[in-house]
């Protein structure tokens, strides 16, 4: 392995960069690590019976967005009728 | 515009979100789309494979063009570091999501669709509603990324040798209405 490529090499390059490419890219992982936990638990709830309204409630957003986001998501993979 | 997809259609989405997984990219461009209509069945991968575009072979172009142009096949390792960066151990959230919800529930990063991917699924779109087809099959989904020619599915077609007006016609002479 290069030192180019070692984890901790990158780790230490990223937290003592003043680079703003370095912390928005931090921003847009982080972004994406949401996106995926919501997608888990959205799918754990459904699965265990919660309504759209309660998910929504629960996330703070209207039924309308929770359902528009995973209700097609759920059916294109299956996961609900 | 997913739900208007057919089976074999979103079949071959989820085909081409395995390639990227599998050749460690972290996007599913029309290169992936491309791979995945190779492996399914459908007017697509028919016209395809006649046209003598194996999967190996386009799957091998794939690899080393993107290579060539520096693309990273790590499996998304900087999104893993970035969050490691800021304190955020990606390793020990899947491990317990593995455990609590099963493998494969949670998956970290999951490949996003390029903006040309999603152009040629919007052309998909187009052309099954041009021709009269009320769902978009595999063969609207060739016709999308065959259309999107700044993809590089087009730079693999063409290292392929392969014409994309002729596979235009392959297909649209296979498809029938959905």
């Amino acid at each position: 392995m290069s030192a180019e490529e070692s984890p901790a090499a990158d780790l230490v390059d990223q937290v003592t960069s003043k680079d703003p490419a370095v912390g928005l890219q931090a921003v847009v992982a982080l972004r994406r690590l949401l996106e995926e936990l919501e997608r888990l638990h959205v799918d754990n709830a459904r699965d265990q019976g919660w309504t759209w309204q309660s998910i929504a409630t629960a996330l703070h957003v209207s039924r309308q967005s929770v359902h528009e986001k995973h209700a097609t998501r759920r059916k294109t993979t299956g996961k609900e009728k | 515009m997913f739900e208007r997809f057919t089976e074999l259609a979103r079949r071959a989405v989820v085909a081409a979100q395995d390639a990227a997984l599998s050749m460690r990219h972290d996007f599913i461009g029309t290169e992936h789309l491309l791979l995945g209509l190779i492996q399914t069945a459908g007017p697509a991968g028919e016209a395809l494979r006649e046209h003598g575009v194996e999967p190996a072979r386009a799957r091998e172009t794939t690899v080393r063009l993107l290579a060539e142009a520096g693309v990273p096949a790590t499996g998304g390792q900087a999104s893993k570091d970035a969050l490691a960066s800021i304190g955020i151990d990606v390793a020990e959230i899947q491990r317990r999501a593995d455990d609590t919800f099963g493998p494969g529930a949670f998956r970290f990063p999951r490949p996003p669709f390029t903006l040309r991917a999603k152009r040629a699924m919007g052309l998909a779109l187009g052309s099954a509603t041009a021709l009269g087809h009320e769902r978009i099959d595999t063969g609207h989904l060739l016709l999308g990324v065959l259309a999107e020619e700044e993809g590089v599915a087009g730079d693999v077609l063409r290292a392929l040798d392969e014409d994309a007006a002729t596979l235009r016609q392959a297909v649209l002479e296979r498809m029938t209405a959905v």
